[in-house]
């Protein structure tokens, strides 16, 4: 019976498990060029065992390269993986033990649903019998018992998907690698896959890395996510570092909505645009000169002006609410400043009337340079 | 043309359902004055008597499809049933790997040989027959070759001969074959080849696990649509096969110009069409089930 619907489905039994087992993965100086063009600078990276890992960047930022490089699909021009300490570098692509799912999920067109699961077993020299257990096993662990006969191209795209990384796991590969698997499917099932998938990993322990360009899906499933630009690692750290202490610019504009402000701080006077502030916060105050601070927009408090209000005061420039949230524009020294919060406390405000702005400042961050 | 709305709009759809059965109508004649009245015209014409001082004479006899089952015809209709399967096989299995090696070069290079093979396209079949002829001879073509690299020390013409017209059809084919395939063969999914070494299976073994039965019902259909073109070519076999090797083209050709035997080259013709259809029909039954 197909599980399409119950998110619970892709929980392992001990026999499905078979003999996965969770290894290390470690990059080090990893370059790729293609012509002219740099795909991979000097990546380096370690992969803990039983890690979920998300490789997250913009279109050409290198990350499916990387991933290809990992799965021997693509030869880098230097550096060095190990993969449980044994050097890949000369290994060729269909001797790493590798399981992968490519982004257009690459099934057989001319096998059926078993045949599909159970080809990496026939590769390796596994008995007939053990191999269409074993296939039966994984299409029950992602919920496709019964689906054995049935030709891929009469399955729903979540059902192919899950066919896909029963394929890919059938092997029971020492590292799982997953290029963009959901991007073709609508949001409500992508959610749905998407918890699936982290229930598996989290049972099945094996590690994996994942590639996307959505950052709520990299958010979502990563233990840790490697947000790459132009070839390089801009920062490798949990969602929730990520998000609260990004450690570029270029991480701080790309994962989510963000307030990148310039500031000079001089002692514990902060000038940004023609005002001047004072702030008692040390952590604030102990990097001096010119400085980009991060304020999220959920950060971000608009209040009347009081009488004798010495803060940052702004003009309203658009507001508008979205499901729970509201979300406003404010225009402070020029530049525009975005704020979300819950519709029951955002306070009533019309389009054009002067408003104070101000965050806690012990909670913003200042990039590093 | 936009919908009238009320009445209008339903003798708007009636005009346009008129025009394309008019359309229908035109393609209809086109395929009946210059296929099946000729068509009709010989199945009669088999029928008839032959006439030493003409063509034939109107009479309805069974005469020429007895000769057709004499064992002179039939070794003649075996022959040119394996000349033209060989060949079509020979000409898909060739075309299939050199494009799959063709589409894998720089951009360039897939030009290249792209008009390349439109310009073998347009090579009449003779003179293509002439170059083999040449190429084939013992005085100047690959035999003396051979000879100056001391590889052969009695060179000989390797023409007229059964290989000879082998190569003289394939070159015939190949061309068409690799053009309808390159296009294919480039926009294959290629994740699909990768997916399959990431599965453990080293690159050859992709070519015959995956990219071969993927591409096998297009290739049975190029096979079938070679045999049908190969059985009908009627020069390579005369300039590059021995008498024994010319396939029932060559001898309709022979009984109805050389000989004046219009009904018998008819009939043969009739016979061979017969054949034909039905070794299609055959094989595509079976290659059906074999691919369901």
């Amino acid at each position: 019976m197909a599980c399409e619907s119950e998110a619970a489905c892709l929980v392992p039994a001990d026999s499905a498990r078979g003999n996965l087992t969770m290894a290390t993965l470690s990059l080090s100086g990893i370059g790729k060029r293609f012509g002219g063009h740099i795909a991979l600078s000097d990546v380096s990276l370690e992969v803990r065992s039983g890690e979920f890992i998300c490789l997250l960047g913009a279109s050409g930022c290198g990350k499916t390269t990387l991933l290809r490089i990992i799965a021997g699909l693509e030869q880098h021009d230097h550096g060095e993986i190990l993969l449980e300490g044994r050097d890949l570098s000369a290994v060729p692509c269909h001797q790493r033990n590798i399981g992968m799912v490519f982004q257009s999920l690459a099934l057989f067109p001319h096998l059926n649903v078993a045949d599909n699961v159970a080809y990496g077993l026939k590769m390796q020299g596994v008995d007939k019998d053990s191999r269409q257990r074993r296939a039966a096993e994984l299409l029950a662990l992602v919920g496709l018992a019964g689906f054995d006969t049935r030709a891929v191209a009469s399955l729903s795209g979540g059902q192919r998907q899950r066919v896909a990384i029963a394929r890919a796991l059938a092997q029971e590969p020492q590292l799982f690698l997953m290029d963009e698997p959901f991007s073709a499917l609508d949001a409500g099932l992508r959610d749905r896959l998407q918890q699936e998938v982290k229930k598996l990993q989290q049972a099945l322990g094996v590690t994996t890395v994942f590639v996307t360009h959505d950052q709520r899906e990299a958010m979502a499933l990563a233990d840790r996510i490697v947000v790459l630009n132009e070839g390089r690692i801009e920062q490798a750290a949990s969602p929730a570092e990520i998000y609260q202490h990004p450690a570029s610019r270029y991480v701080a504009d790309f994962i989510g909505d963000n307030n990148l402000i310039d500031i000079q701080v001089s002692g514990q006077r902060v000038q940004i645009g023609a005002s001047e502030l004072v702030v008692n916060d040390a952590a604030m105050t102990d990097r001096q000169g010119s400085q980009l601070l991060s304020v999220r927009p959920e950060q971000v408090n608009v209040s009347a002006i009081a009488d004798h209000h010495d803060g940052l005061t702004g003009q309203l420039i658009m507001q508008r609410q979205v499901g729970a949230l509201v979300e406003r524009e404010i225009e402070v020294n020029g530049q525009l400043i975005k704020q979300t919060c819950f519709h029951h406390s955002a306070g009533g405000f019309e389009t054009g009337q002067p408003v104070a702005v101000s965050w806690d400042w012990s909670r913003v961050w200042v990039v590093p340079a | 043309m936009g919908l009238v709305p009320g009445l209008g709009g339903a003798s708007v759809i009636r005009s346009d359902r008129a025009a394309t059965g008019l359309v229908s109508l035109f393609s209809f004649a086109i395929l009946a004055v210059f296929f099946l009245i000729p068509l009709a015209f010989m199945v009669v014409v088999s029928f008839y008597k032959p006439d030493p001082m003409g063509f034939y004479q109107v009479a309805f006899s069974w005469e020429n499809y007895a000769k057709y089952f004499s064992s002179f015809y039939l070794n003649v209709t075996l022959r040119s049933l394996w000349s033209a399967g060989v060949s079509a096989v020979l000409v898909v299995v060739l075309a299939f790997f050199a494009v799959l090696a063709i589409v894998d070069l720089s951009r360039r290079w897939q030009l290249f040989w792209a008009v390349l093979l439109l310009s073998l396209m347009c090579i009449s079949e003779v003179i293509v027959g002439f170059s083999w002829l040449i190429l084939l001879s013992e005085s100047a073509g690959i035999p003396r070759l051979l000879e100056v690299l001391g590889l052969w020390d009695d060179p000989r013409s390797l023409s007229p001969s059964f290989g000879a017209m082998l190569i003289g059809l394939v070159t015939l084919g190949i061309s068409i074959v690799m053009l309808i395939l390159l296009p294919e063969a480039a926009n294959r999914d290629r994740s699909i080849e990768e997916a399959a070494q990431t599965l453990g299976t080293p690159p050859l073994r992709v070519v015959f696990n995956i990219t071969l039965p993927i591409f096998a019902p297009t290739l049975l259909a190029l096979t079938l649509t070679m045999f049908i073109y190969l059985i009908g070519v009627f020069v390579m076999p005369t300039m590059l096969g021995r008498p024994s090797d010319w396939t029932m083209t060559v001898m309709i050709s022979d009984k109805a110009l050389g000989d004046a035997n219009l009904p018998l080259g008819a009939a043969l013709a009739v016979a061979m069409l017969i054949i034909t259809v039905v070794v299609m029909l055959l094989s595509t039954m079976v290659s059906r089930r074999r691919l369901l």
